[in-house]
C-alpha cells in the first residue's frame, strides 16, 4: 500500500469535477457516469486504505509549498473520516442525480459535488494541520455553489451566513496556527505536534485551544455558533444530507478531535484544566439542540437541530479524554452519518413526492410513500438510541465512557437528550402511517427510484451495523490505541 | 533671549523656510481658486529652495567658479544649487501640467472653483450621465 | 550577452525604457499603429528579462553597485543592486508586461485618438521607467527625480480618456502628490544638511556616528519622509486622492497606478529608511510604533470605505488603500518577517489588484456596468473572466495556494514575533473584510442568474491572455513561492542590514 492510493482517490474525484466542468450541459448521461464513477473509484481507494488497518503501517508524503510543508498522512482518526465521506458520497451522488432530474444547473452542481468530494479526502488525510487548514477552507468555498444552488433570495442569504461563519472560525484557525507554529519553531505535523508543545507556557496553549476550538466549532455547529446549519437547509436536500450531515459538519468535528488527540494529545488538555467547560458547552448543546427540533415544524430544519445535538455527543464523547468515551466518539460519528443521511434522504423524497416540507402536513404520508416513511421511521429509532439500531451502541459506550470518568450529571444529559429525541422523531412517524391522508397523487417523479434505492441501502445498513457492531471494531480500536496506550 | 530664541536666530533661513513651506501647503489645501493652489505650489517649491540654498552657504564665500589666481578664496556649496536647478525643472514642469488641466477643467465645467467641480462631478454621478459633455 | 551590455545592464534598463517612450510618438507616425504597442510590449519584457538576470544575479553573487557614467560614489549617482531592487525589477516586470498587453487591445478606442493613444504608450513606458529608477537608485536626489518623473507621469496617465471627471480627478491628485513630493524633498533637504551627502549608503554611515547629536532633527526628516510618501502611495488617512483617480482611469490606468506606481514610493522610503537611515536608529524613534499604527489603521478602514462603495472600480480602489496597510504595518513592525511580508504583498498585491481592475475593466466594458449591484449574472456572460476575478478575489482574502497567503502568513510571523498580537487581529480582520468586500461580487455575477440565462460573450482573446497570464502567477507564486520567497527574504536581510542569509 502506498501513499498514492490518498492521492489517487484525492485526484479522482477532483478530476472528476474537472471533467464534468468541461462537459457540455447537454451531455447527461456521460456526466452522470462521470460523477458516479469517479465517486465510486474514491471510494473503493479509500476502502482499500482501510484494509491496511491491521498491518498498522501508514503511508505519508509531503512537499514543501508556500512556505510550508504540505503533508499527506493516513492515520486510523483520518481514515474513519475518510471511509464514512467517501462512502456515502457514493450513495449521495445517485441520489442527486434522481433527485436533480430535470435541473437546469446540474453542471455546476456536480462540478462542485465532486471538487467537495476531493477536498474532504484530502481533509482527511491531512497529515499537518497548515494542510488541515487549507482543505478546511477549501471546502467552505467548493460547498458555498452547492448551498445556494437554488439562487433564490433565501439561498443566497443562507449561503453568505454560511461563508461569513465559517470564514470567521478558518480565521480564528489561522491565527492559532501561526501561534502554533511561532511557538514551536514551524513544526505543525500531527504526529510531531504533541510533543512539540510540551515546553510552551500553559496560557498561550490554552488561548490557541480556544482560538481552533472557536474556529472547527463553527463547522461542527456548536451552539452558539450553530446559526449557519439551519439557515443552509435552503440547500437542494443531497447537499443538506450529505454536507450538513455528514462531511462538512463532521469536518469541524473532525477538526476539534484532531485538536484534540493530534494537536494537543490527550493529557495536555487535561493538564489545561479546561475539561469541565469544554464538557459544559457540550451538554447545553445537546440539550439545547434538542430542545429546539422539538419545535421545529419545517422537518429539514429539524433534523437540522437534531444533528447539532448529535454532534455534540461526538464531541462529548471526545472531550472526556477516556478510551471507552472516544470510542463512543467514533462509533457516534460513523453511525449518526450513515443514519442521519438516510432521514435527509427520506425527507427529500417526501418533499419531491408529495411538496410537504413541513411535519404538520406529513399525516398520512406513510400510506403513500410506505417505503420511504418505513426507511424514516425505523432510522428515526437509531437516533433515538434503541435496540436494534446502531446508534445504540455508541450511545452505550458514550454512557460507559461518562461513567467511567465519574461524569454522572452527563449520564442526566444523555437519557434526557434521548427522550427529547424520540418525543420530536416518533410523532412523526406515527402520524404518518396513522393520519387521515388527504393527498395529493403521488407525483411519481421519473427517477425516483435512484433516490429510493439509496435510502433503503443505509437503511438496511442501519440495521445490519445495530446487529453487528463488531464490524466497525477494528477502525474504532484503530483509532483508540493511535491516541490513547492500553 | 535663551538658548532656544537664540537657536531659532542663528538658523533664521530654515525657519523661514519651514514657515515658506506651511503658507504654501496652507495655500494648496485651503483655497479653492485652482490658480491659487498653483500659487501655493510655487509658494512651497520656493521654500525648498531657500532651504537648500541656506544650506550650502558659506559666510563670506563667493559664487563657486574655479579662481586659480586667488587661492584663499571662500566658495559656497555648489551641490545644492545644482540640486536646485533640477528642483526647478520639475515645479514648473508640474506648474505646466497643472495649468494645462485647469485650461481642460475650465472648458468642461465652466469654472475654476474646485467645490463647484467636485458639486458637478457628484451631480454626474447621481445623474449617471456626464452633465459637462457638450461642452 | 554581450558584456558591454551586461555590465551596463543595470542603467541600460532604464535608458532603454525611457528613450522608447519618447520614440513612441513618433513610431506611430512612421509605422503602425499596433507595431508601436507591440514594441512597448517588447521593451517592458525586456526589462523585465534583465531584472530576472539581474536578480538571479544578486540570488547568487550579492548585490553590487554600478557607478553611473564613472563618476564613483560619493560624487557621482550610484545604483545600488541589491535584492530589493532585484525583487522590485521583476515585480515591475511580472505586473506591467500584461497590462500593456492588455492596454494593447482597443487603447485608440479607449482613450479617443491615435496622437492620444500614442502619448499614452510615451506615459506608460516613462512610468515603468521611472519605477525601475527607483528600484534601483541609490542616490537620494535621484529618488527624488524618480519620484517626480512617476508622479507626474501617473498623473497624466489617469486623465488619458480626457473626460471631465478623470481630469478633475487628476488635478486633484496632482495637488496632493505635489505637496508630498514638497515634503519628501524637505526631508531630503535635511538629511543632507545633516550628513552632507546623497549617497544613501553613505548617509547610513554618517548617522550611525553621528545620529544621537540631533535626534530631533532626524526625527523630523523621517517624519518629512512619512507624510510625502505617504501621500504618494496614498497611506490611510492620506489617501483621498487615490479613490477618485483609480477609479476614473481606463482600466490599464488603474491597474498600474494601483498595483505599481504607489509601490515605487513604498521602495523609495523602504530605501531611505533601512539603508539611509538604518534600522537601529530606525527601531530607537517612534517612527515604527506609528508606521505600524498606520498600517493597522489603514487595513481595517480602507475596507470598510470599500465595503460601502457600489461602484466596482471605486470598491477595487478603496481595496487598494486597505493592502497597502499591509505593507505599511509590514514595515513598522521592521523584522525580518514583517519586512518580507511586505515585499510579499507588494508582489502579491502587484498581480492581485491589476488582475482585479483589468478584470474589472473587462466586464465593465462589455456590459457597460459599473455597479456591483447591477452586475447580476455577468458569470454566465464572461465566465473566464469571473474565473480569475476569483483567483483574484481569493488570494486578496489570503486563501492558502494563492500568492495573498504567502504575504499574510509572513506579516502573522512578524507581527507574533514582535509580540503585537493587535496586528494579528488586524491581518486576520483584514481578510475578513477583504472577503465581506470582495465575495459580494462573486456571489452577484456568478449565482444570480437573471432569465433568460445571458449568452456567451467573452473578454477579446488578447485581454483574456494578459488576465490568465496574472492569474496564472498568482498561482504559482502561492503554491512555489520559494524562488521570490527567497529572494523577498534576501531583501527583508539586506534592509536590515544582516551580513548573510
Amino acid at each position: 500500500m502506498s501513499i498514492a492510493f490518498v492521492i489517487a482517490a484525492i485526484l479522482s474525484t477532483a478530476l472528476g469535477s474537472l471533467a464534468v466542468a468541461l462537459l457540455s450541459r447537454e451531455e447527461k448521461g456521460l456526466r452522470n457516469g462521470v460523477v458516479v464513477g469517479s465517486a465510486l473509484l474514491g471510494m473503493i481507494l479509500v476502502w482499500h486504505l482501510g484494509f491496511a488497518i491491521p498491518s498498522g503501517v501508514y503511508p505519508e508524503i509531503s512537499l514543501a509549498i508556500a512556505s510550508l510543508s504540505l503533508k499527506l498522512a493516513v492515520d486510523p482518526l483520518g481514515l474513519t473520516y475518510g471511509l464514512i465521506a467517501s462512502t456515502l458520497w457514493v450513495f449521495a451522488s445517485v441520489y442527486s442525480i434522481g433527485y436533480l432530474h430535470g435541473d437546469d444547473k446540474q453542471k455546476q452542481y456536480f462540478t462542485f459535488f465532486l471538487l467537495s468530494a476531493g477536498i474532504t479526502l484530502g481533509l482527511a488525510f491531512s497529515g499537518n494541520l497548515f494542510t488541515f487548514y487549507l482543505f478546511y477552507e477549501l471546502l467552505t468555498f467548493a460547498t458555498y455553489p452547492l448551498v445556494v444552488h437554488s439562487g433564490t433570495k433565501d439561498a443566497l442569504q443562507a449561503g453568505t451566513k454560511y461563508i461569513k461563519y465559517s470564514l470567521v472560525g478558518a480565521s480564528f484557525i489561522l491565527a492559532g496556527i501561526v501561534m502554533l507554529a511561532f511557538g514551536t519553531g514551524g513544526i505543525l505535523d500531527f504526529a510531531s505536534l504533541p510533543t512539540a508543545l510540551a515546553g510552551l507556557p500553559l496560557g498561550r496553549l490554552v488561548v490557541i485551544f480556544f482560538l481552533f476550538l472557536l474556529g472547527f466549532g463553527v463547522k461542527a455547529a456548536i451552539m452558539p455558533l450553530h446559526g449557519w446549519l439551519p439557515a443552509a437547509m435552503v440547500a437542494p436536500t443531497p447537499v443538506s444530507a450529505l454536507l450538513h450531515a455528514v462531511a462538512v459538519v463532521n469536518a469541524g468535528v473532525f477538526g476539534i478531535l484532531r485538536t484534540v488527540y493530534s494537536v494537543f494529545g490527550a493529557d495536555l488538555v487535561q493538564s489545561m484544566g479546561v475539561r469541565p467547560f469544554l464538557l459544559l458547552i457540550c451538554s447545553i448543546t445537546i440539550l439545547m439542540g434538542s430542545l429546539i427540533a422539538l419545535r421545529q415544524d419545517v422537518l429539514k430544519r429539524r433534523l437540522a437541530y437534531s444533528t447539532i445535538s448529535q454532534l455534540a455527543y461526538i464531541l462529548l464523547g471526545a472531550f472526556l479524554l477516556h478510551p471507552l468515551a472516544l470510542a463512543g466518539a467514533i462509533l457516534h460519528m460513523i453511525f449518526h452519518s450513515t443514519l442521519k443521511i438516510v432521514l435527509f434522504f427520506s425527507a427529500g423524497i417526501v418533499a419531491e413526492e408529495t411538496g410537504y416540507l413541513k411535519v404538520s402536513e406529513l399525516s398520512g404520508v406513510g400510506r403513500v410513500l410506505p417505503l420511504t416513511m418505513g426507511s424514516f421511521g425505523l432510522i428515526s429509532l437509531g437516533m433515538i438510541g434503541m435496540l436494534p439500531l446502531s446508534g445504540f451502541w455508541s450511545k452505550y459506550y458514550l454512557l460507559r465512557g461518562s461513567l467511567v470518568t465519574g461524569s454522572w450529571p452527563l449520564l442526566v444529559v444523555l437519557l434526557v437528550s434521548g427522550i427529547l429525541n424520540a418525543f420530536y422523531f416518533i410523532p412523526i412517524t406515527v402520524s404518518a402511517f396513522s393520519g387521515q391522508s388527504e393527498l395529493l397523487p403521488r407525483k411519481r417523479t421519473r427517477l425516483v427510484w435512484l433516490m429510493l434505492a439509496p435510502t433503503l441501502v443505509l437503511a438496511i445498513l442501519g440495521v445490519v451495523l445495530g446487529l453487528w457492531p463488531g464490524l466497525t471494531w477494528p477502525l474504532v480500536h484503530a483509532v483508540v490505541n493511535q491516541f490513547f496506550i492500553l | 533671549m535663551g538658548e532656544f530664541g537664540s537657536r531659532i536666530v542663528q538658523n533664521y533661513p530654515y525657519v523661514f523656510a519651514l514657515a515658506l513651506f506651511a503658507i504654501g501647503v496652507y495655500t494648496i489645501l485651503t483655497h479653492s481658486n485652482l490658480f491659487k493652489k498653483v500659487i501655493g505650489i510655487n509658494i512651497m517649491e520656493g521654500s525648498i529652495y531657500v532651504l537648500f540654498i541656506a544650506a550650502g552657504n558659506v559666510r563670506g564665500g563667493v559664487a563657486p567658479v574655479l579662481d586659480l589666481a586667488n587661492s584663499d578664496l571662500v566658495y559656497v556649496h555648489p551641490l545644492p544649487q545644482a540640486l536646485m536647478l533640477t528642483g526647478i525643472v520639475v515645479s514648473v514642469s508640474v506648474t505646466a501640467l497643472s495649468l494645462a488641466l485647469i485650461m481642460k477643467l475650465y472648458r468642461s465645467y465652466g469654472t475654476v472653483d474646485a467645490r463647484e467641480i467636485a458639486r458637478l462631478t457628484r451631480l454626474g454621478n447621481e445623474v449617471g450621465a456626464d452633465v459637462t459633455s457638450g461642452s | 550577452m554581450s558584456l558591454v551590455v551586461r555590465d551596463n545592464l543595470p542603467v541600460l534598463i532604464v535608458v532603454a525604457l525611457l528613450s522608447s517612450a519618447y520614440v513612441m510618438p513618433l513610431l506611430t507616425k512612421i509605422r503602425r499603429f499596433r507595431f508601436a504597442e507591440f514594441f512597448a510590449v517588447f521593451m517592458i519584457a525586456l526589462a523585465l528579462s534583465g531584472g530576472i538576470y539581474l536578480g538571479q544575479g544578486i540570488l547568487n553573487h550579492g548585490s553590487f553597485t554600478y557607478a553611473v557614467g564613472g563618476w564613483a560614489a560619493p560624487w557621482g549617482i550610484e545604483l545600488s543592486l541589491d535584492a530589493v531592487s532585484g525583487f522590485f525589477l521583476i515585480t515591475i516586470g511580472l505586473v506591467a508586461t500584461p497590462i500593456m498587453l492588455y492596454a494593447s487591445y482597443d487603447l485608440v478606442a479607449e482613450v479617443g485618438s491615435r496622437s492620444r493613444a500614442a502619448w499614452f504608450l510615451t506615459l506608460f513606458l516613462l512610468l515603468v521607467a521611472a519605477l525601475c529608477g527607483l528600484a534601483i537608485t541609490g542616490d537620494i536626489f535621484n529618488i527624488y527625480v524618480m519620484v517626480e518623473v512617476a508622479t507626474i507621469a501617473s498623473c497624466a496617465i489617469v486623465s488619458a480618456r480626457n473626460d471631465s471627471a478623470s481630469v478633475a480627478a487628476t488635478f486633484k491628485y496632482l495637488m496632493l502628490a505635489t505637496i508630498g513630493s514638497g515634503f519628501v524633498l524637505l526631508g531630503i533637504g535635511f538629511l543632507f544638511v545633516l550628513t552632507g551627502n546623497l549617497n544613501l549608503n553613505y548617509i547610513g554611515q554618517t548617522l550611525r556616528l553621528t545620529w544621537q547629536n540631533y535626534p530631533t532633527a532626524l526625527w523630523v526628516a523621517l517624519s518629512f519622509f512619512t507624510v510625502g510618501f505617504g501621500v504618494k502611495s496614498a497611506l490611510f488617512p492620506l489617501h483621498v486622492w487615490l479613490p477618485d483617480a483609480h477609479s476614473t482611469a481606463i482600466s490599464p490606468s488603474s491597474a498600474i497606478l494601483s498595483s505599481l506606481a504607489i509601490k515605487g514610493y513604498i521602495i523609495a522610503l523602504l530605501k531611505i529608511f533601512y539603508v539611509g537611515v538604518g534600522a537601529q536608529i530606525i527601531w530607537e524613534l517612534p517612527i515604527t510604533a506609528i508606521l505600524t499604527l498606520l498600517g493597522m489603521g489603514a487595513i481595517v478602514a480602507g475596507a470598510l470605505f470599500a465595503l460601502a462603495q457600489d461602484e466596482l472600480k471605486r470598491r477595487l480602489a478603496f481595496s487598494t488603500v486597505s493592502q497597502v496597510g499591509y505593507i505599511f504595518l509590514g514595515i513598522g513592525l521592521g523584522n525580518i518577517h514583517g519586512l518580507t511580508g511586505s515585499f510579499m504583498h507588494i508582489l502579491s498585491h502587484a498581480l492581485t489588484k491589476a488582475l482585479l481592475f483589468l478584470a474589472a475593466g473587462a466586464m465593465i466594458k462589455r456590459t457597460g456596468k459599473t455597479r456591483i449591484s447591477e452586475m447580476a449574472g455577468i458569470g454566465f456572460k464572461m465566465p473566464v473572466t469571473l474565473g480569475v476575478f476569483a483567483i483574484g478575489s481569493l488570494s486578496m482574502i489570503g486563501i492558502p495556494l494563492f500568492s495573498g497567503f504567502v504575504s499574510k502568513w509572513q506579516l502573522l510571523l512578524g507581527a507574533l514575533a514582535k509580540g503585537n498580537y493587535l496586528a494579528v487581529l488586524v491581518l486576520v480582520a483584514g481578510s475578513l473584510l477583504a472577503a465581506a468586500y470582495l465575495l459580494p461580487v462573486l456571489r452577484t455575477a456568478l449565482f444570480v442568474r437573471p432569465t433568460p440565462t445571458p449568452a456567451k460573450d467573452e473578454a477579446p482573446s488578447v485581454q483574456l491572455v494578459a488576465m490568465v497570464f496574472l492569474a496564472a502567477l498568482v498561482l504559482v507564486v502561492g503554491v512555489f513561492p520559494h524562488q521570490v520567497l527567497q529572494l523577498a527574504q534576501k531583501a527583508a536581510a539586506t534592509l536590515l542590514r544582516w551580513g548573510v542569509l
